[in-house]
């Protein structure tokens, strides 16, 4: 009787196209992720803005209950400027050990000795995180539209604020990417999810702080491009085409935006090697 | 050719790790023999495509080592020196999603995965998070991930890094068995020069990152000339100044053992004759052949080649 063995058998199965090689790698992060309790609780949170300003959209549009509440441009903007606090809470959690965890335990040589770029390994992990962010900004503010017009039930309102679902894209997407961005680059810079974590709560908080202590050295409010919550606010003023409180130019906010979105993909891009090379 | 590589450069910062290596490798076995900081490890790293060399090139499995990194990759499978593992997943999973990330559907590999981690000895503690593992099974678990998509070529890098000496026997018995049974080549970088003998058949050594010496390890053990261990009775230094006239090497070892390495074409006859002519007793005699440790001290010029 022929003995077969059977520790060790070749495989022969298909292969999957290596553009979408990176979902590979965003997928894993998100079912990790979603595993944690504590970050669903997080994410049911983040949510919650959304729950009550579709019933407040309810109690105004339908039941006529909300006198001075309307579906304007300005509810959907200053709930996505809302989400700006959710989204830096859930950039934290779930992208400053997105690298920093890997380079730690040295996991860029598994990820880059198969057959992936250190594109791929990039996207995907951006991937994780602007997946959660969008979650929390796009994904509820175009839901908050659709019921706005399902609550209007008025042809005349699409006509007039069609345009609106461009610019909670835009606005969404700003504050998705520059804050995935930024995270990523700075849990590329070192190997703790911690210090990531307090880099970027030092960005966003201290550039606040800086912005509030320069605007009253200055008596101005032109200074408001040196602070990161403020530049996204004011782009979304610009998508919005809302007037602002503050006297910075939005230009001048999308351009620092744009800048710190590019440094932080060229050092994230620099960081993430197969090998490391000491000069 | 499994590995056809001329005059490889690289220069990492400031520092020429490789200078001018070539690599042939026919298939089966090879270890990449050197000291500490020989560029081994950068070699293998320019093998699979981390590093393009400044000059040279070659091909690996068909590929061209510069302008086909992804095509080698999908073909190899690497074992990396250091700990490393992707954190907060079991073994299985850990296993499933590198052969994700080469490319295989996620059902093929997790199934896949299952039959590698029992093929490697992890098959009872396969749903342990990886990161509890003793060291020993962290080795088993980066061979497993770099077989799981069942490579052609796998790149062992110091695969018996902290086993103790019962889990190095089966970490390199798991080794002969892929090279040897399964039919997929192997290349161990090593500075363990009896891991590297037990397992392949041939060997490169490198040293200051040049290619000092490769072929197959009985060539390079086998010595250009006969060699004899002899042990006298009476003055060496006669004996031992005749032979050197004649063109043989002598050298004094332990216990007054002198080992000589005949000139080609000269046998014992005519050791037993310069010892006649001296007159001196001849009281043990044997022929003698290198150990790859002798050959690898040679080539590489002697124990303190590197201070």
């Amino acid at each position: 009787m022929p003995i077969h063995d059977l520790s060790y058998r070749h495989w022969s199965g298909e292969w999957t196209s290596h553009p979408y090689r990176w979902w590979v790698i965003s997928r894993q992060g998100i079912g990790l992720l979603a595993r944690k309790k504590g970050f669903l609780l997080l994410m049911v949170l983040a949510g919650l803005p959304f729950l009550v300003r579709a019933v407040m959209l309810y109690l105004s549009t339908v039941l006529g209950r909300v006198g001075l509440l309307n579906p304007t441009p300005q509810f959907f903007e200053q709930f996505l400027t809302q989400q700006n606090f959710f989204t830096f809470i859930i950039a934290i959690y779930a992208g400053a050990g997105l690298i920093a965890n890997d380079l730690k335990v040295n996991a860029l040589q598994i990820y880059l000795s198969k057959p992936i770029t250190r594109r791929d390994y990039l996207i995907g992990k951006l991937g994780v995180v602007t997946f959660f962010l969008a979650l929390t900004t796009l994904v509820p503010g175009l839901l908050l539209f659709l019921l706005a017009v399902i609550f209007e039930s008025n042809v005349a309102f699409v006509e007039q604020n069609f345009w609106v679902v461009g610019s909670i894209v835009a606005y969404s997407l700003a504050i998705v990417f520059t804050n995935a961005l930024t995270v990523l680059a700075l849990s590329s810079l070192t190997k703790s999810s911690r210090f990531a974590g307090i880099f970027f709560a030092a960005v966003f908080f201290f550039s606040q702080i800086l912005y509030g202590i320069l605007s009253e050295i200055f008596r101005t409010t032109r200074v408001a491009w040196i602070s990161l919550p403020m530049n996204l606010e004011l782009v979304g003023n610009f998508f919005f085409g809302t007037t602002s409180r503050i006297r910075s130019p939005s230009w001048l906010s999308a351009l620092v935006i744009l800048g710190l979105m590019l440094a932080s993909a060229w050092i994230v891009h620099r960081r993430v090697q197969a090998v490391e090379v000491v000069r | 050719m499994i590995i056809d590589l001329e005059n490889i450069s690289v220069t990492l910062g400031r520092q020429k790790v490789l200078d001018g290596v070539g690599v042939q490798f026919d298939g089966g076995s090879m270890g990449l023999l050197g000291p500490n900081g020989a560029g081994k490890t950068t070699l293998l790293k320019t093998l699979l495509g981390f590093l393009t060399p400044e000059t040279g090139g070659g091909r690996v499995l068909d590929c061209d080592v510069r302008t086909q990194q992804l095509a080698l990759r999908q073909k190899v499978g690497y074992m990396p020196e250091n700990d490393c593992h992707i954190p907060g997943m079991n073994a299985v999973t850990f296993v499933a999603f590198a052969g994700q990330l080469t490319g295989m559907k996620p059902t093929d590999a997790m199934q896949r995965a299952h039959e590698i981690l029992y093929y490697a000895g992890l098959g009872e503690a396969r749903y342990r998070n990886v990161e509890t593992y003793s060291t020993g099974m962290k080795q088993r678990i980066k061979l497993a991930q770099a077989l799981v998509h069942d490579p052609e070529l796998i790149f062992l890098d110091e695969p018996t890094n902290g086993l103790d000496p019962k889990g190095r026997i089966e970490m390199l018995e798991l080794i002969r068995d892929i090279s040897g049974t399964k039919g997929i080549h192997v290349v161990l970088s090593s500075h363990l020069l009896p891991d590297v003998e037990w397992v392949c058949r041939d060997a490169l050594v490198i040293h200051k990152g040049r290619g000092v010496a490769a072929g197959r390890i009985e060539d390079l053990k086998a010595t250009p000339g006969t060699m004899f261990e002899c042990r006298i009775k009476g003055s060496a230094e006669g004996f031992r100044s005749r032979l050197e006239d004649l063109g043989c090497q002598v050298r004094e070892g332990d216990d007054e053992i002198l080992k000589i390495r005949m000139m080609d074409g000269l046998g014992s006859q005519a050791l037993l004759r310069v010892a006649r002519d001296q007159g001196i007793q001849i009281r043990h005699l044997v022929p003698l052949k290198q150990s790859l440790e002798e050959v690898f001290m040679q080539v590489i010029g002697g124990p303190h080649a590197d201070s």
